[in-house]
């Protein structure tokens, strides 16, 4: 059952986040990588890391994508005719997934993942790791976060 | 049964998955046009390397992964709000949101 749902989250998050890059309107686009975020949240769920998967839906989700649907409504976009414009391109971007998927399935088969106990992913572990080991860094992310406020509300007031 | 090997949950598919979303990201920021829209590929290339994160991490249980991929979470959400007030600001400027059209630091020869 498990291994089903993983399989159909799967073609359903390449078609969605396919669809992403594929459509003319931005909006749209906007809306399909919404619905590509939350189906890599029921991944991150499925994989066993349901704090992850909570994360990924709240700020992905709920936060960036909300904010460029927010942004959006401040231009007013025509419809391109054409969303690429650079058609051989895509064969190469296609040969090298091909390249590296067949990289990683050769070192797959010359390693055998081995049974691992998987208690780190869930909620109280990487509190206590994100709280004492990496305190410093956590900090500093929040200082990152203050900087980058001051900076868009900066950047938006800046006079021409 | 083969599907169940395939798929399975500890294995290498996500790492699959990974790289194919990766590619489909690098495919819309190379492609695109739009910067909004290039903007939201790069969501989908960060989104992916936190799922090979934690695919890596299933298999060989290294256990700082998941503090990874929170920073890079916040990371991104710091990227996405600088790159939205970028647009927005250029969008004032140049009326237009085509980046083929953005070649003001382009010597003129």
């Amino acid at each position: 059952m498990e291994s089903f749902l993983m399989a159909f989250f799967s073609i359903c998050l390449l078609g969605t986040s396919f669809k992403t890059i594929s459509s003319s309107n931005p909006a749209h686009s906007a809306l399909y990588l919404a619905v590509s975020m939350i189906l890599l949240s029921f991944l991150f769920f499925l994989m066993s890391a349901p704090f992850l998967a909570g994360l990924q839906l709240i700020i992905y989700a709920g936060a960036v994508i909300v904010l460029f649907v927010m942004v959006l409504m401040l231009f007013d976009l025509k419809k391109e005719g054409e969303a690429f414009f650079n058609r051989s391109a895509w064969i190469w971007s296609l040969f090298l997934l091909g390249l590296i998927s067949g990289l990683i399935a050769l070192a797959s088969f010359s390693s055998l993942p081995q049974e691992i106990n998987l208690s780190f992913l869930a909620v109280k572990p990487i509190a206590l790791k994100l709280f004492t080991d990496y305190l410093l860094i956590f900090d500093l992310i929040g200082l990152l976060l203050l900087v980058v406020a001051i900076a868009v509300v900066a950047l938006s007031r800046l006079d021409d | 049964m083969l599907l169940d090997s395939f798929f399975s949950l500890s294995g290498f598919f996500p790492v699959f998955l990974a790289s194919g979303l990766f590619f489909i990201g690098m495919t819309g920021v190379l492609l695109r046009k739009n910067l909004l829209v290039i903007l939201m590929s790069l969501e989908l290339m960060l989104s992916a390397v936190n799922l090979n994160f934690l695919a890596f991490a299933k298999i060989y249980g290294h256990e700082e992964a998941p503090i990874y991929i929170f920073f890079i979470i916040c990371i991104a959400a710091a990227e996405a709000g600088v790159g939205l007030a970028l647009a927005v600001r250029i969008y004032k400027k140049f009326k237009t949101l085509d980046v083929s059209s953005l070649s003001l630091l382009k010597d003129d020869q």
